[in-house]
C-alpha cells in the first residue's frame, strides 16, 4: 500500500485500486468496440460501388476505341497526339475514342459517384437515426466529390496533353483513373470510420485501382492460360471487373462480420441480464 | 516521498474527479467515438435507467465536457449529447492515467 497526500486529497493506492484502473480500461475497450461495431456502415458504398464498376464494363467494350486513327509519341514528360476525326478525350473515360463511347462512359462515371456519394449519406443517416448513434462522413464526401470535380475541371490539348499532377499519360488512357478517385475517397472514410482493417482493405484498392489504371490486366489473364476469352474488344473490360469483384468481396465480407459481431453482442447482453 | 510515489503522485494528480467514474468514463467514451450519441442509445449500452444516466449527463453538461441538444425528429422527441473538446480531452486524460497507473504499480520494483 502506497499512501499519499495529493493536493489535499488522501490517495490510497493499493491493489484494489489498480484492479479498479484495470477494470475502467477494460470497460472502456469494449465499450468502444461495440460503439465501433454499431456505427460500421462501410459495407454499404464498398457493395454499392463495387456495382457500379461491374455494371460499368460493357462500356469499356472496343477499348482502345479507333486507335489507329490516331498517331501518339511521348515528348519528353508529354503526350503528344496526331490525325484526323473527331477526336475525344475523357479523363474518365479511355482516351483516344474517336466515337461517343467516351462521353458516355464518362456520364456513367459522373451520374454513379454522385448517386453513390448521395446514397451513402442517405444510408448512414438512415443507420444514425435508427440505431441512434451520428457518425461524420462530410470530410469523404468533400474529398470524393473534390477530386471528381477537379479532374473534370481539368482541360485538355489534344495535340499535346500534358499530364496532370505529371502523371503519365498512360495513367489516363484506360479510363479508370476514377477508380483512383474513388479510392482515396474510400480510404478517407475507412479513417473516419477509425478501423485499421477498413483502412488496410482501401489502401489495397488504391494500390488495385492504380494497376489497372497503368496495366492491361488482360495480360494476366493470358497468363493464367484463359486467353482465348480475351479479344482485342474486350481486352479492358478485365480492368474494371477485378476491381468491381474486389469492392463486392470486401462489402460482403464486412457486413457478414458486422452482423455476426451485433448478433454476438446482443447475444451477451442477453445473457447478463 | 519515494521515487515510486513521486510518479504515483503524478500520476493521480491528472486524474479528474468528474472522469474516474465507471459511468461518466463510460458516457465520454461511447461519445468519443460518435459524432452525435441517442439518450436512447447511451443508456441501452450503459445499462443504465433514465434517471440515472440523466444525472451524470447533467454532471457533465455542467462540467463543460458534453453538450446536449433536445429536438424533434418528425413527431418524435430525440436528445442528441455529444461531446466537447474539453470532454474528449479529459478522456484522453482519464485513459493515459489510468493506463500509467497500471503499469507504474505493476512494474517491479527493482
Amino acid at each position: 500500500m502506497t499512501d499519499l497526500n495529493l493536493s489535499g486529497r488522501l490517495i490510497c493506492v493499493t491493489n484494489q485500486h489498480v484492479d479498479f484502473s484495470e477494470e475502467l480500461l477494460e470497460s472502456v475497450g469494449s465499450l468502444r468496440h461495440r460503439v465501433r461495431t454499431d456505427r460500421h456502415n462501410f459495407w454499404f458504398p464498398l457493395v454499392l460501388f463495387g456495382l457500379f464498376t461491374l455494371l460499368s464494363a460493357p462500356l469499356y467494350y472496343g477499348w482502345p476505341f479507333h486507335f489507329s486513327t490516331f498517331h501518339c509519341r511521348h515528348v519528353g514528360e508529354k503526350l503528344a497526339c496526331s490525325g484526323t476525326g473527331s477526336y475525344h478525350f475523357g479523363y474518365l473515360s479511355p482516351g483516344f475514342a474517336a466515337n461517343q463511347l467516351g462521353n458516355w462512359l464518362t456520364l456513367y462515371w459522373v451520374t454513379s459517384l454522385l448517386f453513390g456519394y448521395a446514397a451513402t449519406i442517405w444510408f448512414y443517416r438512415h443507420r444514425a437515426s435508427t440505431v441512434g448513434l451520428k457518425v461524420r462522413i462530410w470530410p469523404a464526401v468533400v474529398v470524393g466529390l473534390g477530386l471528381l470535380v477537379l479532374v473534370l475541371l481539368m482541360k485538355t490539348n489534344w495535340q499535346s496533353i500534358e499530364p496532370p499532377f505529371l502523371v503519365s499519360g498512360d495513367f489516363w488512357i484506360r479510363g479508370t483513373a476514377i477508380l483512383v478517385i474513388l479510392s482515396i475517397g474510400i480510404v478517407a472514410l475507412a479513417v473516419l470510420e477509425r478501423s485499421i482493417v477498413y483502412v488496410v482493405y482501401s489502401l489495397g484498392f488504391v494500390a488495385l485501382a492504380l494497376l489497372v489504371s497503368l496495366y492491361n490486366v488482360s495480360n494476366l489473364v493470358q497468363w493464367e492460360g484463359l486467353g482465348r476469352f480475351i479479344t482485342g474488344s474486350n481486352q479492358a473490360i478485365p480492368n474494371v471487373v477485378l476491381p468491381g469483384i474486389y469492392l463486392l468481396i470486401g462489402g460482403f465480407f464486412f457486413w457478414a462480420v458486422q452482423h455476426d459481431s451485433r448478433v454476438t453482442a446482443h447475444a451477451i447482453e442477453s445473457d447478463s441480464e | 516521498m519515494t521515487e515510486v510515489n513521486q510518479e504515483v503522485s503524478e500520476i493521480t494528480s491528472a486524474i479528474d474527479d468528474v472522469v474516474h467514474q465507471r459511468t461518466r468514463l463510460g458516457i465520454l467514451t461511447v461519445l468519443h467515438e460518435g459524432q452525435q450519441v441517442d439518450f436512447g442509445y447511451l443508456q441501452e449500452a450503459l445499462g443504465l435507467t433514465g434517471g440515472n444516466l440523466s444525472q451524470h449527463l447533467s454532471v457533465l453538461e455542467k462540467s463543460g465536457l458534453i453538450r446536449i441538444e433536445k429536438g424533434y425528429e418528425g413527431r418524435r422527441a430525440r436528445t442528441w449529447i455529444s461531446s466537447t473538446r474539453a470532454g474528449s480531452k479529459a478522456l484522453r486524460d482519464e485513459v493515459t492515467a489510468l493506463k500509467a497507473l497500471v503499469a507504474r504499480i505493476e512494474r517491479p520494483r527493482k
